[in-house]
Formats: C-alpha cells, structure tokens, sequence
C-alpha cells in the first residue's frame, strides 16, 4: 500500500506496463502479450480525462454503460457498432480496475461492469473473428472476454498501490467477492483473518 | 378508436401531447412489414413501428396484427383490465408509446434511442397499467402487476447477443424505476397519484442519459 509518497515515473505507458505484469503474476493471470498492450494502451490512454469523458453541456461526463450499449445497437455501419463496443469494454474495464471502492452498493456495481464489459469484448471478438483481416485482434478480444473478472482483480491490485486504505476496505473486499467471486478480494480477506465461505456466495445476474 | 384512447392515456400521464394521431399512422397488413423488417421478426411480431429518416424528415408507421386488435376490441380493457387481457393491452401500449415518444421527442429535436424508447414503453406499461386498474377496480390488478410486467418477461429467439442485453438492460431499468414508483407513491394507505403523475412528467423530460443516471442515483 502506499505510505502517501508521490511516484515519480517517466513514462506512464512503461508505468502502467510495469504495474500490470506484477499484477498479473501475483494474480496468477497470463496474458498474451498483444493482449497485455492493449490494456496497458486502454490505460495510458485514459489517463488523460478527455479521452476518459466525454465532453456533454453540463461539463466532461461518462455516459452510461447502457447507453454505449444502445449506440452499439442502433450504429449505421459496423464499424461504428464496434467503436461502440470497444468503448463499451475498455470503460467498464476501466471503471471497474479502477473505481471499484466508488461505487459500492449503487445498482451499477463492479458486477455490472464485469458483464457488460466482458459481453462487449465477445461480441467483438465475434465479429473480428468473421472479418477478413480481423483474426489477430479476434484473439485479443477473447482473452479480454474471457478473463475479464481476472483483469479487474489485477485492475484493482494496481489501483490499490496508489490508494491509502479505509475503514470501509473489509466491508467492500467481502461485498466484491460475494458478487464477483475475486480471487483477489478472496485472497485479501484471508490475510486480514478472514476466510470467505463458499455458502456465502450468491449468483447475482443483470 | 382504443388507440387514439391509448394515446390519449399516455399523453395525459406524461403531460406530453402532441399534434400526430396514431390511427392515421396504423397499418395492420403484414406482407408491408416484411418489406421493411427483417423477415424472421415479422413472421411473428405482434407490434412493430417502423421509422425511416431522410433529408430531415421522419416517416413512421405502427404496425399492428388485426387479430390483436379485434381481442382487444372485444374485451375492453380501458373499460375492465384483468388478468386475461393485460398482455394484449401492454402489447398494443407498448406501440402507441414508441410512436408517441418519437413523435414527442422529434417536435423538440431531441434524439432517442431504442434503449429509451424500450424503457419509456415499460414505464408507460406500468403506469397505465396501475392508474386504469386502480380506477376500474380499487388497484386489485396492481398486486403482482410489477413482476407480470418484468419479472416474467420473454424474448425473441432471433435477437442477437447484443440487441438482447440491450433489451435486459431497458427491462432492469425500467423495473427499478417502477419499484421506487410503487415504493414512494403507491404502498400507502391513500395512494399518491398526483405526485406520481409529477414524477413520471419530469422522468419523461430527461433525455436518455439523464433518464439512466436518474435511475443509478436513486
């Protein structure tokens, strides 16, 4: 955890990618490497609040995951459908690696986002995997699809080391692995003394 | 006409008049649909309204099947709504509100999406729904009606992956807003109509994305 000291780094990308592959070892998470640019690019991008909000009358806002659902369905040509789903995806992956601990019992919750991401990178994976020179980022879309809750988990530890611990932690670590059954909010708990019980899990769906 | 009643119905719950009358709008021959849908859903779809777009004006039509209609013709729900009719007149309501949505929204310039025409359906349902029951019978209807309208929903089978989560998230939505409806105004002694009424006029104003964050933030 941080002790409150500020990192100096000298690039964000070599930061992030740093950040992520110690991650994704201590999560025991392999990921091809194509794949592990592409988040770590996902990232570095939305570092910057432009390209993170969007800009609305009421000021730079994030537009809600169901409506890029929406812009996906209702989008004129496929690759504005599948702009709509990439946005779709690297939001939520985002949101969810990283504002975790925001949004605690709200109806969009970590487990929203897991789904509607990891939905949005499959049909997107789908679709490249049809298109003629699409094979090679089909297969970055499926990894994304399919370890999507394990990405978050590596998200938040990344998250977690630029982030002062709370009281509320304990309390959220067990929401987030009651919902999202986190190897990582598992893990956590025990080393706080506590051990999740499987019976305690629910299946939430959305 | 029930549907000019059903319209007039719902620009009265919404506050939301405008100039375009459904009847004139119908069309009830299904070989036209299959023209402009795709030919699985209109093999079998109940309601459908078409909309194209060009050079700056909106061309619309509300497809309706006949056999549908005479049911409901017959048994009247605007005079008795019970058990047995209430999936035919959510149907028929479920078009009259995207029409009147989309001819509501482009008198102001205002885009919709599908997402919120789908949801705006599913709360117009309700509402209309619990404000004719409630008339007609002292609210017996209203018990159980919120897990008729969302809890047993189906849908097609032809819908893709994405178009069906579009549909879930409309119906997630939708229900939630309508569960605090029913908790704040509707679970009391004395039901609050006028300020549930005051709540769905303000909901109907607030363009898509306000519409959502409106229903997260509650």
């Amino acid at each position: 955890m941080s002790d409150g000291t500020v990192l100096q780094v000298s690039s964000l990308e070599e930061f992030f990618r740093d950040a992520l592959h110690g991650a994704a070892a201590k999560q025991r998470l392999a990921l091809d490497h194509h794949t592990e640019h592409y988040v770590v690019n996902v990232l570095t991008s939305f570092s910057r609040a432009d390209a993170f909000f969007e800009q609305t009358p009421s000021g730079p806002r994030l537009k809600p995951l169901a409506l890029m659902l929406a812009e996906a369905v209702g989008a004129r040509t496929s690759g504005e459908r599948q702009h709509a789903l990439q946005r779709l995806g690297d939001v939520s992956l985002f949101v969810a690696g990283f504002f975790a601990h925001g949004f605690a019992r709200k109806l969009v919750d970590v487990d929203y986002h897991i789904a509607m991401g990891g939905r949005a990178y499959g049909s997107l994976a789908d679709s490249a995997r049809t298109a003629p020179r699409g094979r090679s980022i089909a297969g970055v879309f499926t990894e994304l699809a399919l370890k999507f809750r394990e990405l978050v988990d590596a998200l938040n530890e990344v998250a977690d080391c630029a982030r002062a611990p709370c009281h509320d932690d304990l309390l959220r670590l067990y929401e987030l692995w009651i919902k999202t059954g986190s190897q990582r909010a598992a893990g956590r708990l025990r080393e706080l003394g506590l051990e999740p019980a499987a019976s305690a899990r629910v299946r939430w769906s959305h | 006409m029930l549907l000019r009643e059903l319209q007039a119905l719902l620009a009265r719950i919404n506050d939301a008049a405008v100039a375009e009358d459904v009847c004139d709008y119908l069309t009830t021959d299904r070989a036209q649909l299959r023209r402009w849908h795709a030919p699985s859903a209109a093999a079998a779809t109940p309601e459908a309204l078409l909309v194209a777009e060009q050079d700056g004006a909106l061309d619309m039509s509300l497809f309706l099947d006949p056999a549908l209609l005479a049911r409901l013709t017959a048994s009247a729900p605007l005079e008795r709504l019970d058990d047995d009719n209430l999936e035919d007149f959510c149907t028929a309501l479920e078009g009259v509100s995207h029409f009147h949505c989309v001819a509501w929204c482009a008198a102001r310039g205002w885009s919709v999406s599908l997402l919120g025409l789908e949801m705006q359906a599913e709360i117009d349902k309700y509402a209309a729904a619990v404000l004719l029951a409630g008339s007609q019978r002292g609210g017996a209807l209203i018990r159980g009606l919120h897990g008729q309208l969302f809890e047993r929903v189906r849908f097609r089978d032809d819908l893709d992956a994405t178009l069906r989560r579009m549909y879930v998230e409309a119906n997630r939505y939708a229900a939630r807003f309508c569960r605090r409806l029913e908790d704040r105004f509707l679970r009391r002694r004395e039901a609050r109509v006028q300020d549930m009424l005051g709540e769905l006029r303000r909901f109907y104003r607030l363009g898509d994305a306000g519409k959502l964050r409106a229903i997260e933030a509650a």
